[in-house]
């Protein structure tokens, strides 16, 4: 994934990111962190083919998404993976079949899908709910359902949109193995969060908003308090 | 997999509750139509066939001639009617019969006026005789000057425009109410669109096509429709079974229009009205492909509104 002097904003109104320039090689893990309100939902947005630049080139895959014709668009995103803040879950459907959509979508066979599903909901310690709906579940366990389904087709890329918000640490911490498990057979994960406990337990390269733009910095250190700038500016894709 | 389970809740919205049943009394009025059409063409063919090749002859009254003369005179005319090629017979209107079929403009007193009739002879034909009515009528003047003959084809003609008037009605009412159903899934479907927006907008977001959306709803709207389809169609046949007798004394009241116009007396006419009333089983085999018809309207017109609305999202 590569972003170069990309802009975000909604409608004809002002900027709020500008000036970002990053890349992301594949196979890496990046937490994306950021205050409330600064604009991380916007970039995974622009990351999950949801938008696209107000300005700037985003290229994912290989291909500039401001140029992509429709039909190109599923084939892209059965790459990607997302877990959204809001979970979005499909209300009428069971658990498993929230799980399974991406794999319905996909074509795969029907007792493929059952066994993967399965399989995964036992991992996320959601085994005994596979035929609930997400109403019915707590929050901490929609959220689980939520990453299953953004992981069950093993995508090149994962977006994480405060995947842990809803969940105590012990669970928090697993579902980071999660997806670390994940990053490990090839998976490019980015997570955002703003939980700087979370974020400090992992040696991960971070990508930070501040003042409207993105500057990446290098892993924290164990015993220091603030992180350790890579580069001075997020400017140069070749720096990350 | 697809027709089995859908990924949006469809079945539950309020617009598309309603659907089945509109779309069944749709399919009722059209079933109702194409049946009336179907029984009108089958009506329109018999009367052709029962009256194909039939005559009457009318012979004028000589008050010169004495009764012999007249009764030799019509043997002379009936002999050579009944000789001409294809003729199959040939029956003398009896008196009483023709003061009927005059009352309708003379009124009940019609057998108390002096007023001499002219003799009408009904001449029938094997349905596929060509009688020359030319060479037939000259060689009758020659036996009775001023002789008639009348083949009832502007009776014919006049009764099957009706008919083809009302078929051509029927048909732009199947169309009308075809426009309608259309017109029904297409708000039923933006409506579904609509509602299930966020719903649509996840399963882009993993991956799926403008298709595979496009599909949950044209499955939805061929389920319902068939259904609808199916009820409407049933009681519309057994709408039309009811009918029969109504539209049978319509028919025979025309019949007895053709009849007082004095020209048709005597051929068979009823019979051959009235057994025309009915439908074939070509005719039920094509009342049973309406319901079908009537869902890959509405599975097609679904697949095109979804694929015509769901906006570009990036």
């Amino acid at each position: 994934m590569l972003f170069e002097d990309v802009a975000v904003r909604y409608g004809a109104g002002p900027n709020i990111l500008q000036n970002i320039s990053f890349s992301l090689a594949p196979g890496s893990f990046h937490f994306l962190v950021g205050a409330s309100g600064a604009g991380k939902s916007s970039l995974l947005k622009l990351m999950y083919l949801a938008m696209t630049p107000a300005s700037g080139l985003v290229d994912l895959f290989g291909r500039n998404i401001a140029t992509l014709r429709r039909q190109d668009l599923p084939a892209l995103r059965r790459r990607i993976g997302v877990v959204f803040q809001d979970f979005r879950l499909i209300g009428h459907l069971s658990a498993l079949d929230n799980v399974a959509l991406p794999l319905r979508i996909a074509g795969l066979r029907e007792s493929e899908i059952r066994k993967h599903v399965t399989e995964l909901l036992g991992w996320v310690g959601l085994a005994d709910h596979l035929n609930d709906l997400p109403a019915t579940l707590s929050g901490g366990q929609q959220q689980r359902l939520a990453i299953a389904r953004a992981v069950i087709s093993r995508p090149s890329l994962l977006l994480a949109d405060e995947p842990t918000g809803n969940v105590d640490d012990v669970i928090g911490v697993r579902l980071m193995y999660l997806f670390e498990e994940l990053n490990k057979m090839g998976t490019t994960v980015v997570i955002a969060t703003h939980n700087d406990r979370l974020v400090s337990r992992f040696t991960h390269r971070q990508l930070r908003i501040e003042n409207n733009t993105v500057r990446a910095f290098d892993p924290m250190p164990p015993n220091s308090s603030q992180a350790r700038p890579a580069i001075a500016t997020a400017g140069n894709p070749a720096n990350d | 997999m697809a027709w089995r389970r859908s990924d949006l809740p469809l079945h539950g919205d309020p617009a598309a509750r309603f659907l089945p049943w509109i779309l069944g009394f749709l399919v009722y009025l059209s079933a109702l139509m194409v049946g009336c059409s179907l029984m009108i063409d089958q009506l329109a063919d018999n009367w052709r066939t029962s009256l194909a090749g039939n005559l009457t002859v009318e012979l004028p009254i000589d008050p010169t001639l004495g009764t012999k003369a007249r009764a030799d005179r019509l043997d002379a005319v009936i002999d050579l009617i009944t000789a001409t090629p294809g003729v199959t017979g040939a029956t003398v209107l009896e008196h009483a019969e023709l003061e009927r079929l005059l009352r309708p403009w003379l009124g009940d007193t019609v057998g108390e006026l002096d007023v001499a009739l002219p003799t009408m002879i009904a001449v029938t034909a094997h349905q596929d005789a060509v009688i020359d009515r030319a060479d037939l009528r000259n060689r009758l003047t020659a036996i009775v000057p001023d002789t008639r003959i009348d083949d009832h084809g502007d009776w014919v003609d006049d009764a099957l425009h009706f008919l083809r008037s009302m078929q051509a009605l029927a048909v732009f009412l199947v169309i009308l109410v075809l426009t309608t159903a259309a017109a029904t899934v297409i708000f039923v479907t933006r409506t579904g669109l609509a509602v299930h927006q966020p719903v649509i907008e996840i399963l882009h977001l993993v991956g799926a096509q403008d298709s595979y959306i496009a599909r949950q709803f044209q499955t939805q709207s061929l389920r319902v429709s068939l259904m609808g389809g199916i009820i409407g169609t049933a009681l519309a046949v057994l709408t039309l079974i009811a009918m029969k007798p109504v539209l049978g004394s319509t028919v025979l009241d025309m019949a007895d229009m053709g009849e007082d116009r004095g020209v048709m007396a005597g051929h068979g006419l009823m019979q051959g009205l009235t057994s025309g009333l009915g439908l074939t089983p070509w005719h039920w085999a094509a009342l049973a492909i309406l319901p079908l018809a009537m869902a890959l309207l509405a599975m097609l017109t679904a697949r095109w509104t979804v694929l015509r609305s769901i906006n570009r999202s990036l």
